[in-house]
């Protein structure tokens, strides 16, 4: 064994069309059936061809919360690459680079400038011809001499390359296997021992599946019974679209590409208010569009869930990178005063069961749940535990036959609610009718501008609020009760975060805890409290005007003692972070 | 067989607010008469509104009601025809909700072709804004908007609907309830979407396009030997204006709508579908 065994970061870069994602996916799969945790970072700009595109995954035995950036094995496809990554290597870090690509003609070794990696020159392209492949199989090339490296029997590869491929046919499987091998094979035994890292197969690891933060909102909401989906492709929301066009019609799910936002959400509250399980999707730019629908939804108090994954903004922005700076239009979308119940998820886990609780809520309180991601969230793969949990169905208040033969005419609105909440019908249900309208409206929905029912209605759904926002769970505080500081924090800045505090903890720099900000709008009751009994309290988040922390300052008085914010489309990074929060502390 | 219902069965307890003699009483009628004829039960009648004058109808139709947003009617409306297709759906909306604010989705709905059956309030201007001009105002028109004249050309729906294949095209008049309440019949029959453009005077705003303006050029296309599967004859009906506007059934043809191409929902409506899954053999393709 090596003397570093099952922690490290693989990243491989090349221009896109290189087949970089899915290479990454393989590698990462791998070590996943390794009994190891993963997290993979893909980052690309918004081009189809060109463009320099990177994946990285982070591998360990203990459970991981974001993506590392030291680098240990740098696969480089072209030039570009080295040049780019090169200052990411650790001491003793490796770069395979291709050299039958073109961009390495006249390229010398000698002439990088880290003297402590080691430099080993492949040529994929060859190997891979010689092996019966084409130089679109580089990357395979490239796998089987990372496993090389890795002195990783090449069972566990095999497997996953076999599976990846096997929709393409066997002779597909068998020319992967074999390019696999040569590239396995290409690497010395000097080589391998040069490095001190490897992959050791963990016999007793529980089952987990590899799942981006968009496949297991997908997965989370089939676990919820969700019939229809609606959405307009919009990065990094289309996978989320790409997952539930795939695997929907086995689950007897609909699913609409839409002509617009506008249409998507406008369908999906459609079907809600016939009686499934709705959901649809998009980023910013999308949801910008959607919002007029958001107080549809919230005046005719049909339950649906929409999933707002950021982009960086404004307007078209950073198609490609992360950012949380969608929370204020989020918040605030739509006319007038009303419930909309904000959520954000930290990890592809938890994407898994809030989700569920989403549905849940959406059909309790009858209103628009909206599900906040971001780019590195929606986009990085994880390993989620098997078996999923599963949250049981909640469907809400439907008026029994029993209630609506007792009314002369069904009051779907009623006032006199003391939760807020008045029982639904289904269309179709004999006794049920009433009228959904965007007007204001009387008991059964009639238009009426008189004042006081005005006042009652309003109230009435205000009282939603106050009941979700009492049964909400109060905040819990992730670490030590007492600590130097506290890190506030929401979205996929927990992973970042909670993997700086590990490392501060770890080195004995400092005692940190975290409160990570799930429940959005409305906050949890007690947070102010919570807060104003740390020693210190910081907010950490993508945004440049400290989106959250003015909403937290808005609703509990707490004001921060320190931020930190990154708004340049770039995840948090949590060496970085550790730095930055040494120098707050001292 | 159920109870019969009757046209009281249709009506709400409120008082139409239209203007006396406004063309949107007419078009209610014809509605109401329409669903009682082919035996429909309220419960059974889902009928989502636009926002406007012809949208303050929901007030008026006891059903299932949706009002919803201004030109976003019709996406509500293939949402719930997925979501149910044992409804029958019916979309009620003016020409500036759906020719102007909505058109994008009036042009797709088309396309997809679910079950659902479209009525356009058309009287040539916005009427609970206060008459400005709409997108099939005529060109010259003046309005609160346009009070040099309408600069534009106006929008032909119908040669628009034949163009892009919908399935079933035709054109009613507010002033010929019983010609109007056969062609929503014959709507409603016709499996996919189908269409229907209702000229409506607007007695407050419109006084260039009156009632008597419209019966000087109103024909019957049952009278001019019309075929409504030929689809050339169709459009050259449709583009004869503006000195004769027929009305009938323009264009007619059959194919699947939306909800046959969706094989999850052969079965039966997706609404009483189980939803409870097992998805232990999808997960593994993840492990
Ligand atoms: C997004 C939006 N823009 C504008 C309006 C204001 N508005 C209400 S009805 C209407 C026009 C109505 O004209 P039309 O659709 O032709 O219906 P009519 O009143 O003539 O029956 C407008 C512009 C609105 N409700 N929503
Ligand atoms: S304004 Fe015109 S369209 Fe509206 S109700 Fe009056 S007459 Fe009818």
């Amino acid at each position: 064994m090596k003397p570093i065994a099952n922690e490290l970061t693989w990243k491989i870069g090349g221009e896109a069309g290189f087949g970089i994602m899915s290479t990454g996916e393989m590698f990462a799969k791998t070590c996943i059936r390794a009994g190891l945790y993963v997290i993979d970072y893909p980052e690309y700009p918004s081009l189809i061809r060109g463009g320099h595109n990177t994946d990285q995954v982070t591998v360990s035995a203990k459970p991981l919360w974001s993506h590392r950036r030291p680098v240990n094995i740098l696969v480089a496809l072209n030039r570009e690459t080295i040049d780019r990554h090169v200052n990411e290597l650790t001491p003793n870090g490796v770069i395979v680079y291709d050299s039958t690509d073109i961009s390495f003609t006249g390229f010398n070794p000698m002439d990088v400038d880290r003297r402590d990696v080691h430099i080993i020159s492949l040529p994929l392209e060859d190997l891979a011809r010689a092996a019966g492949g084409q130089k679109l199989m580089r990357n395979t090339v490239a796998l089987g001499a990372t496993f090389g490296l890795l002195r990783l029997d090449l069972n566990l590869p095999r497997a996953v390359v076999s599976d990846t491929f096997s929709a393409k046919g066997e002779a597909i499987v068998k020319l992967n296997l074999g390019v696999l091998q040569a590239g396995y094979d290409a690497i010395t035994a000097r080589q391998a021992d040069l490095f001190p890292w490897d992959i050791v197969l963990q016999k007793s690891a529980p089952a987990r599946m590899l799942v981006t933060g968009n496949d297991a909102l997908a997965i989370g909401a089939l676990q919820a019974g969700c019939q229809f989906y609606a959405a307009y492709p919009m990065t990094p929301a289309s996978s989320l679209l790409h997952f539930l066009a795939e695997h929907g019609p086995a689950e007897g799910l609909v699913v609409r590409h839409s002509e617009d936002e506008i249409a998507a959400i406008n369908q999906t509250i459609g079907a809600a208010y016939t009686g499934v399980r709705a959901m649809c999707g998009t980023a910013g730019g999308g949801f910008s569009l959607m919002t007029e629908a958001v107080g549809l939804a919230g005046m005719t108090e049909v339950g649906l869930v929409i999933i707002e994954a950021q982009r960086g903004g404004p307007s078209t922005g950073l198609p490609t990178w992360t950012e949380q700076g969608d929370l204020r239009q989020v918040l605030h979308a739509s006319q007038g005063d009303f419930l909309k119940i904000v959520m954000a998820p930290t990890t592809p886990t938890e994407c898994v069961t809030m989700i569920q609780q989403a549905f849940n809520l959406a059909d309790r309180y009858q209103t628009p749940v909206i599900v906040m991601t971001d780019k590195y969230l929606a986009e990085m793969h994880a390993a989620v535990d098997l078996p999923i949990p599963k949250i049981p169905i909640d469907r809400g208040l439907i008026a029994s036959a029993s209630e609506l033969k007792k009314e002369t005419a069904f009051r779907r609105y009623r006032i006199d609610s003391t939760d807020g909440v008045s029982p639904r019908t289904l269309p179709g249900t004999a006794d049920g009718l009433f009228l959904a309208n965007s007007d204001e409206h009387d008991e059964f929905g009639f238009s009426n501008e008189d004042a006081d029912i005005r006042l009652g209605q309003m109230d009435r759904r205000e009282r939603k609020r106050q009941t979700l926002a009492a049964s909400l769970p109060t905040p819990e505080l992730i670490g030590p009760g007492k600590a130097d500081l506290t890190i506030v924090t929401w979205g996929s800045s927990y992973g970042p975060v909670r993997e700086a505090v590990q490392q501060l903890a770890d080195q004995r720099i400092a005692t940190c805890n975290i409160l990570p900000i799930t429940f959005i709008n409305p906050l949890p009751p007690g947070l102010g409290e919570r807060l104003r009994a740390c020693t210190q309290t910081i907010m950490v988040e993508a945004n440049q005007s400290g989106q959250l922390a003015g909403w937290i300052k808005e609703q509990t008085g707490h004001d921060f003692d320190h931020h930190i914010r990154r708004y340049d489309g770039r995840p948090f990074d949590p060496d970085e972070l550790v730095t930055e929060l040494q120098a707050i502390m001292h | 067989m159920a109870t019969k219902h009757t046209i009281r069965d249709f009506e709400t307890h409120q008082t139409p607010t239209w203007c006396p003699g406004c063309g949107d009483f007419g078009i209610w009628t014809a509605l109401k008469g329409a669903v009682v004829e082919l035996g429909l039960a309220p419960h059974d009648l889902v009928v989502v509104f636009g926002i406007g004058c012809a949208g303050n109808q929901a007030n008026f139709v006891r059903a299932y009601g949706f009002h919803g947003l201004h030109g976003r009617a019709l996406p509500v409306a293939e949402g719930i025809a997925l979501a149910n297709h044992g409804l029958t759906t019916i979309v009620v909306g003016g020409d500036g909700d759906g020719y102007g604010e909505g058109l994008a989705h009036f042009i797709h709905t088309m396309r997809a072709n679910p079950n659902i059956t479209y009525l356009v309030h058309d009287n040539q201007l916005y009427g609970l804004t206060k008459g400005q001009a709409s997108p099939t105002s005529m060109q010259g028109f003046h309005t609160s908007s346009t009070p040099f004249g309408n600069p534009d050309e106006p929008l032909n729906p119908l040669s628009l609907a034949i163009a892009t294949d919908c399935g079933f095209v035709a054109r009613g008049f507010a002033g010929d309830v019983p010609h109007l309440q056969q062609l929503i019949v014959q709507g409603i029959k016709h499996r996919g979407f189908s269409f229907i453009d209702i000229l409506q005077p607007c007695v407050t705003f419109n006084h260039l396009n009156t009632y008597s303006w419209f019966y000087e050029r109103i024909v019957k296309l049952d009278t001019l030997q019309h075929d409504p599967h030929n689809r050339l004859q169709a459009w050259q009906q449709a583009t004869s204006g503006p000195d004769q506007l027929p009305i009938g059934v323009f264009y007619q043809a059959d194919k699947p709508t939306l909800e046959d191409r969706f094989e999850q929902l052969h079965n039966g409506p997706l609404v009483e579908q189980h939803s409870s899954r097992d998805l232990s053999d999808l997960l593994t393709h993840y492990t």
